[in-house]
């Protein structure tokens, strides 16, 4: 069930990414400028430009160009950088470890806490910790990324020179590595911590008077315990599906926290590779930003079906 | 004394011992850990390899000066030359053939040796077709050069070229293993490039940092640095940034301890951080200007004059370079030998009323909107620009709407901008900048018809005197002679009007001095640390 599941969410997932390998090339291609120019450098002549023209294919109707560019994608070629003549798929190979780093610790983050936040909200219903709750869940739903992270960079970093502002360091099992994810981590967290604590609080609520619910206090069970293995349990499912909704957000988010932060992942690649314009490398990262989406869309709905088996349905 | 005295005062020797053995050792330990400890700097734009005969952008000459050496070097003045991998030179009395003998020891990161045969290789690289070089150019009449025997190299030139020695200590004649390159392809300076300088390129990650380690094999320093070789530290790591606030972010928090490259809004705040040393070089050539597309119609001789006379550049200096810059008259900075700045009544100056007149007199009266008009056609010329000039052009679009002129100002990225400004002929203004080393350097690059960035490239039938004078200063040996040469050539350039001088930026220098020393400012090819032979990590 689970494999046909997920056999059949990787088949619709194809004319996803198929439409946005065609976005991102006519979007690319339709930017003015001229690559041959950006490859031969600042002294070429026409002849030499017209040269390159040639040998990509550059001066072939948009069409052709963009079914050659799939036909090398099928076999496994992304094309080399106009920047540097590098492998595009090594690019994003060595750039994938630091943005996976940082989406997983912002995750580590965000879901606990937000969790935590909202059956805190849930459990005090109505009191001060609920209002509390739900104006930083608003506050941190609102405030834009870039704003976050410059003030972390301003107030944690510059002002009080607690930990590095700028690039990744060692493993992050290091403490350089820690030291240098934490700022990054928190900006990029704090895009899901507010609806992950609202939905969490929502559920919650709707659950809590629930007939099962009141058959475990009568009982006896202690209302932590109700709480936590009762009520917070079965609210986590919605719980679950916000989180990969909120995912396209976190990769969003993760582009300009990693341009702010200098960390050196595809969000940043991604923004360089555009303002550049190399166009093979950012037809790369767009390519590769859409599959991180669509599979982490495809985790999200199979832990979703797993927690609910209700959902398991085509 | 009693027993316990003697044993109180062993104690205390003892102590004192271990205290001073301590201390030493700490210290020494220290020495050698800031001996290991690499420097950070910042760069604010990566490049598409290292290969000196093939790039030709500030992004790439920073570099070469650290992993390449060359024949010769300058001083941070850029006029006094010295010794570099040849430890003297001859030139004959016509100018023409200029003989270099090596230095001993010389060695590439490698431990391959340096002789004469791999100065000859490196030259003839350069000027192969094969190589696509667009750096050749600054070498001028070079026609051949020959390895005369294993430590002595013999250079011919077909004319005299007076700038022909600050030409060899450019960084894109820094020498590399040529069979390491013919080995390598076009991997060659982008994964390795074995080079001659007192730092190895051992890695590069595109966009992200360069890490340079010490060339152990380097002991033949020369020009301004009192270290001869090897650097006193354990590299360089050179994170590239392209964002602003990064790059001060990570200099206050003591991420990055040298740079060149902040927002000249943030040096008023620098300059009172006790923590921060700022340095500049005797000299910099490194002009911001707006050049015109000459043979656009609305670019006529009054409107480019008019455009001169409007634009204050003090404004400019004041306001978008917190006064770290100077105001141009003329499109060499004065600091250098040879240059001309016209009197201040007849060139470049801020003079709005003038413009107004010299507008009004060639026909173009004021519409009803200000705009001005002449036969149907409205004063509204095209300027473009890329990002980091939005602010500036944004500027100076107000200053010419002043006198009537309806500026359309389109910005882009800097790829775009460049490519438009070398291929495109659909637009009047653009903004860029020349960097230069000499002035006949700048004459030569900027105004010979025949190079690329030529203010008269679209009309070389124009430039005819000039280019003669050009080329006839370039081969005068005589400095006064020549000097008066170029004064005649910077004449006809400043009463065309072609070019828009703007400021002549400064190359400002801020590093941290509780965690570097060391830092010998210089400002050739806008490479402010040269080769940062003196760099020390505290």
């Amino acid at each position: 069930m689970l494999i046909r599941q997920l056999g059949y969410r990787l088949l619709i997932s194809i004319p996803v990414l198929l439409c946005v390998i065609a976005l991102g090339f006519v979007l690319m291609m339709m930017i003015p400028s001229d690559p041959a120019a950006i490859i031969a450098g600042d002294h070429a002549t026409p002849a030499a430009l017209e040269e390159i023209r040639e040998s990509l294919g550059l001066n072939k109707p948009m069409w052709v160009q963009f079914l050659l560019y799939i036909e090398r994608l099928l076999q496994g070629d992304m094309g080399k950088s106009f920047l540097n003549s590098s492998d595009v798929f090594s690019e994003l190979s060595r750039s994938m470890e630091p943005t996976a780093e940082l989406v997983i610790v912002a995750l580590l983050i965000a879901i606990p806490l937000g969790i935590g936040m909202g059956a805190a909200a849930a459990w005090s219903r109505g009191g001060f910790i609920d209002r509390l709750v739900m104006a930083l869940a608003a506050l941190g739903m609102s405030a834009p990324v870039f704003m976050t992270g410059l003030l972390l960079i301003s107030v944690v970093g510059v002002h009080l020179g607690w930990l590095p502002v700028q690039g990744r360091g060692g493993p992050v099992y290091t403490w350089d590595g820690l030291s240098h994810i934490i700022l990054p981590a928190i900006t990029v967290s704090f895009i899901v911590i507010g609806p992950i604590a609202r939905i969490t609080r929502t559920s919650m609520l709707a659950i809590i008077n629930e007939d099962f619910v009141r058959t475990a206090r009568a009982k006896g069970i202690g209302e932590r315990r109700v709480m936590i293995a009762h009520v917070l349990r079965n609210a986590l499912i919605p719980t679950v599906n916000v989180i990969g909704l909120q995912a396209g957000y976190l990769l969003g988010g993760v582009v300009v926290t990693e341009n702010i932060f200098a960390w050196p992942g595809i969000g940043r690649l991604a923004i360089i590779s555009i303002t550049t314009r190399d166009v093979p490398m950012a037809q790369g990262t767009i390519l590769f930003l859409a599959i991180s989406f669509v599979m982490l869309n495809i985790v999200v709905d199979l832990i979703g079906g797993y927690l609910d088996p209700r959902a398991q349905r085509l | 004394m009693s027993l316990l005295d003697v044993t109180a005062q062993r104690v205390k020797r003892v102590a004192l011992l271990a205290a001073t053995s301590g201390l030493a050792l700490a210290l020494a330990t220290g020495a050698a850990e800031a001996q290991t400890k690499p420097v950070y700097m910042q760069k604010y734009s990566d490049a598409r390899n290292f290969d000196p005969h093939q790039v030709i952008t500030r992004s790439v000459s920073e570099i070469l000066a650290f992993i390449t050496d060359t024949l010769v070097t300058i001083d941070d003045d850029l006029a006094t030359i010295k010794d570099g991998l040849a430890k003297e030179w001859k030139v004959s009395p016509d100018g023409l053939t200029y003989t270099f003998a090596l230095k001993d020891d010389l060695k590439f990161c490698d431990g391959k040796a340096i002789t004469a045969a791999t100065i000859e290789a490196n030259f003839k690289r350069w000027m192969d077709p094969k190589t696509k070089s667009s750096s050749f150019s600054i070498m001028g009449p070079l026609t051949s050069v020959t390895a005369t025997d294993a430590k002595t190299v013999t250079f011919k030139l077909s004319q005299p070229y007076v700038d022909f020695l600050a030409s060899i200590a450019s960084p894109y004649a820094g020498i590399v293993d040529t069979e390491e390159a013919a080995k390598l392809g076009d991997q060659f300076a982008v994964t390795a490039l074995n080079g001659s300088g007192p730092y190895c390129f051992t890695s590069w990650k595109p966009r992200e940092e360069i890490f340079l380690k010490p060339n152990m094999n380097y002991s033949w320093g020369s020009g301004p640095y009192e270290n001869k070789g090897p650097v006193k530290s354990g590299g360089l790591v050179i994170k590239i940034m392209p964002e602003e606030n990064s790059r001060v972010a990570a200099l206050l928090t003591g991420q990055s301890d040298v740079t060149y490259y902040l927002p000249w809004t943030s040096m008023a705040d620098i300059r009172k951080n006790p923590n921060f040393a700022v340095v500049q070089p005797r000299a910099f050539g490194y002009l911001a200007y707006l050049g015109t597309k000459v043979n656009r119609p609305l670019m006529e001789p009054a409107v480019r004059k008019a455009i001169n006379l409007a634009i204050d550049r003090g404004a400019l200096v004041d306001e978008l370079y917190a006064g770290e810059a100077d105001e141009a008259t003329s499109v060499i900075s004065p600091n250098f030998d040879g240059a001309y700045a016209p009197p201040t009544k007849e060139g470049p100056r801020y003079d709005v009323a003038m413009a107004k007149k010299v507008l009004d007199d060639a026909g173009w009266k004021a519409g009803s909107d200000g705009v001005r008009v002449k036969n149907g056609v409205r004063l509204a010329p095209t300027m473009i620009g890329h990002i980091p000039w939005r602010v500036r052009l944004e500027a100076i679009q107000g200053m010419l709407r002043d006198v009537g002129m309806d500026v359309k100002l389109e910005i882009t990225d800097t790829p775009i901008a460049v490519s438009r400004i070398m291929t495109k002929d659909d637009f009047d203004i653009y903004g860029w900048y020349a960097g230069y080393t000499t002035t006949g350097e700048a004459l030569h690059k900027y105004f010979l018809p025949s190079e690329p960035y030529s203010a008269y490239r679209a009309v070389p039938d124009e430039a005819k005197e000039l280019a003669a004078l050009i080329t006839a200063g370039g081969r005068e040996l005589d400095r006064d002679k020549r000097n008066a040469l170029y004064k005649k050539a910077q004449e006809l350039i400043s009463q065309n009007d072609y070019w828009v001088p703007l400021v002549h930026e400064r190359m400002v220098i801020v590093y941290n001095k509780t965690k570097i020393g060391g830092v010998k400012p210089h400002g050739l090819l806008a490479g402010g640390l040269y080769k940062g032979l003196d760099l020390t990590p505290r």
